[in-house]
């Protein structure tokens, strides 16, 4: 799971359909209902939607993320898997995912559809343009500074009351 | 300065104090004494505002015990097991009651000067009160129980865990305080040589209940079990004959040494030493006793029936 | 009111400046500065990013100062009775109603002392994330609600329980009773019941309408927030001023 690049999604026939090609409508292709922004932040969420071929048949759903840059798929790791899609008499298959940015760089996301239930065409969605920028971190350099700087502050007034209460005992000791 | 009429203390189905009634003039050391248990500091609550008494009625300094508030600001009192702030001076802790206590700002400053003075912890003004030995701690309480100038000072066994040096000095500091600040003094110890050193009066409390109260030599003549006197004679048999022959009963002999009762009988002692001389026994020394606060104590203590034993 | 701030001054120098009081400040500042630290040191954490972080600090400092504050309330009635300076104190002419407020504003106020140094913190990391930074202290601010609310319940447990160790267990009993309901709807999936016991919580709403601020959004439509808010400050008044009453009778009742 660790270099996981895809989220699968099983589009499974319920019933309602004595054979594929009796049920089949015409085929659509992949649809991706609901696109990510096309700009997003390291750690902005965002969500995937998709619809499988409205043939009657059993499609999975894959969701890729293409990194432009190193011409691999991202990462997707700390992704949660959303949905399986299913094909009710006749309706489309759907699928969802959700994640969240974690990498900044330029993204191309499509989804494929793969049948399962007999040899046939593999089909994708068109794919959608997705770049993500660096989030803003915390800066440094002030953090650093009060991170250091208050225990210290607060280090030298312990020192200062204890100095103080023990210059008044010797103050005092002395007759 | 106090006057209270049958102050009475109930906690549910225990009577802590009875009927109390006490009356004790302006400028008097008066003395508290009692066992463990006998309601002596409930009785100090209640006369210091601490406590409302289940039923009674009087004043301390000129403030009814019932208006609580007031009393507190008339009355001083040091409490018997009294715990300091360690982490502060005895600039600081003096300087926090008297500003509780609404002293003056000026006027605070000069009375914490004195106080020290008085108490001896001048020299000890900056140090915490933490490194204190328990005298010094005593003095400090003793010297807060007087920051704000009350008419009447409740004293809990003040020299309690002192060496006898330091109960010295806790004695001295409270005549000091009775007679230079005028302040009425409250004194409940067991230190029964402290009580009668100090005390114009003395009360004597059992189970809620006063027993007997009066100046200390008044209680030794009515409540001590009679005057004695030891007396040093040459011949003790005719002697021990002669007190039979008197009818004074011999109480104990030591050597040469008789020591008889007199009873209360003021003329008994220049008798039986006349009947002695005109019996011929020589006479080397003869001292009369009266009873202590203790042995008063002690036999206020007994219950009747004790005391009916003993006889 | 000469004598409340007589008592604050005192508990103030007490609960701030001794080395007991300074310990807490120091676990205070200590513990912001190794979260700071790590916040930026660590990747796994800028998934969240800096405006997540900023919310979980928060909820560090709010729930850290609260703790720390509380815990040295509880002993505030306790330890005075423990270490025999109350009945000193009681002889002074200051109610027990004074008294205890007194006490209880020092609390929060030292409680108050530790969110301030939490606020350089908070103010570095909300920096840059286009938050407007009026709102870490307001956020901070809401927090003081919450901060006098279990103050007020340590100081009426120290003067109702008597002692040091039973003064400690009561204000956790009765913290862990408040909050677990809002923990329990945190593991809980969205619902009804999820949403009824994260309402008892007056931390949960506490930071719930803290996090409406440091999320840039208002405060409006948070009424049940608001309510349970309400109703927890006024259970520990009257929680306070029900031991006030008590501390009167228990200052003489040892005989």
């Amino acid at each position: 799971m660790k270099r996981l690049w895809a989220l699968f999604a099983l589009c499974a026939a319920l019933g309602g359909a004595p054979s594929l090609a009796a049920a089949a409508p015409a085929a659509a292709g992949v649809t991706v209902t609901e696109a990510p922004p096309a700009a997003l932040q390291v750690g902005d969420s965002f969500q995937v939607s998709a619809t499988a071929p409205a043939d009657g048949g059993r499609y999975l759903l894959t969701l890729t993320m293409l990194d432009l840059a190193t011409g691999s798929s991202a990462d997707l790791e700390g992704w949660v898997p959303t949905s399986v899609g299913q094909t009710v008499s006749g309706a489309q298959a759907a699928a969802s995912w959700a994640g969240k940015a974690g990498k900044a760089g330029h993204y191309r996301v499509y989804v494929t559809a793969v049948p399962l239930d007999q040899p046939g065409v593999v089909t994708s969605s068109s794919p959608s343009e997705l770049a993500v920028s660096a989030a803003p971190a915390p800066q440094a350099a002030p953090l650093m500074t009060v991170a250091v700087g208050e225990p210290v502050v607060v280090a030298l007034a312990m020192v200062w009351v204890l100095s103080r209460r023990r210059r008044g005992a010797r103050a005092g000791g002395e007759r | 300065m106090i006057d209270v009429t049958g102050v009475t203390k109930r906690y549910k189905s225990y009577l802590a104090v009875s009927d109390l009634s006490l009356n004790v003039p302006q400028g008097e050391i008066f003395g508290f004494l009692g066992p463990n248990g006998a309601g002596k500091t409930t009785t100090i609550r209640m006369l210091s505002g601490l406590l409302l008494p289940t039923a009674g009625e009087g004043v301390v300094g000129g403030v009814s015990l019932h208006d609580r508030q007031q009393l507190k600001r008339v009355i001083g009192l040091m409490p018997e097991s009294q715990g300091y702030y360690g982490y502060m001076t005895p600039l600081e802790y003096l300087g926090f009651f008297g500003r509780l206590y609404e002293v003056p700002a000026a006027k605070l400053r000069t009375r914490i000067g004195s106080l020290l003075e008085t108490v001896g912890l001048t020299y000890a003004a900056r140090r915490p009160v933490g490194q204190f030995s328990r005298g010094m701690r005593q003095r400090l309480g003793l010297a807060r129980t007087i920051i704000h100038e009350p008419r009447v000072v409740f004293l809990d066994e003040p020299s309690l865990g002192l060496d006898p040096q330091g109960q010295r000095e806790m004695q001295q500091m409270i005549r000091q305080i009775n007679t230079e600040w005028q302040v009425t003094v409250f004194l409940s110890s067991h230190l029964l040589g402290e009580v009668a050193q100090l005390c114009h009066r003395v009360a004597i409390m059992r189970q809620g209940e006063v027993l007997a109260s009066g100046q200390p030599e008044a209680l030794s003549r009515e409540l001590g079990q009679g005057a004695r006197a030891h007396i040093d004679v040459g011949d003790i048999a005719k002697a021990a004959v002669v007190c039979g022959e008197e009818g004074i009963a011999i109480l104990e002999r030591d050597g040469q040494r008789l020591t008889v009762a007199l009873g209360a009988d003021h003329e008994a002692l220049p008798r039986l030493l006349a009947r002695l001389v005109a019996a011929g026994v020589a006479i080397y020394g003869a001292v009369p006793q009266t009873a202590t606060l203790e042995e008063v104590f002690l036999n206020v203590m007994q219950s009747p029936a004790e005391r009916a034993v003993s006889a | 009111m000469s004598t409340v701030r007589v008592i604050l001054g005192k508990e103030w120098a007490s609960s701030l400046l001794t080395p007991r009081g300074l310990l807490l400040l120091a676990i205070q500042v200590v513990t912001m500065s190794v979260l700071a630290i790590v916040s930026l040191s660590l990747p796994d954490l800028s998934l969240m990013g800096q405006a997540g972080l900023l919310k979980l600090l928060f909820q560090v400092a709010v729930a850290l100062a609260v703790a720390l504050a509380t815990l040295a309330a509880s002993l505030t009635v306790a330890g005075e009775r423990d270490q025999a300076t109350l009945e000193s104190l009681l002889l002074a002419p200051i109610s027990g109603t004074r008294l205890l407020g007194a006490k209880w504003l020092a609390a929060a106020g030292a409680g108050a002392v530790h969110l301030l140094l939490s606020l350089p913190y908070l103010i570095v990391m909300g920096a840059g994330t286009g938050l407007a930074l009026w709102r870490v202290p307001a956020g901070l601010g809401l927090a003081l609600l919450l901060m006098a609310g279990y103050t007020g319940v340590a100081v009426a447990a120290s003067t109702i329980s008597g002692r040091t160790f039973s003064a400690l267990v009561s204000t956790l009993v009765v913290a862990a009773v408040l909050e677990a309901p809002g923990f329990a709807a945190g593991a809980l999936p969205k619902g009804a019941l999820q949403k009824w016991l994260a309402t008892i919580s007056p931390g949960d709403q506490v930071m719930t309408l803290a996090g409406n601020l440091l999320a840039g959004k208002g405060l409006s439509g948070l009424g049940t927030s608001w309510l349970t808010v309400a109703i927890f400050l006024a259970a520990v008044y009257l929680a306070v001023r029900y031991a006030a009453a008590h501390l009167e009778l228990m200052g003489g009742d040892a005989q």
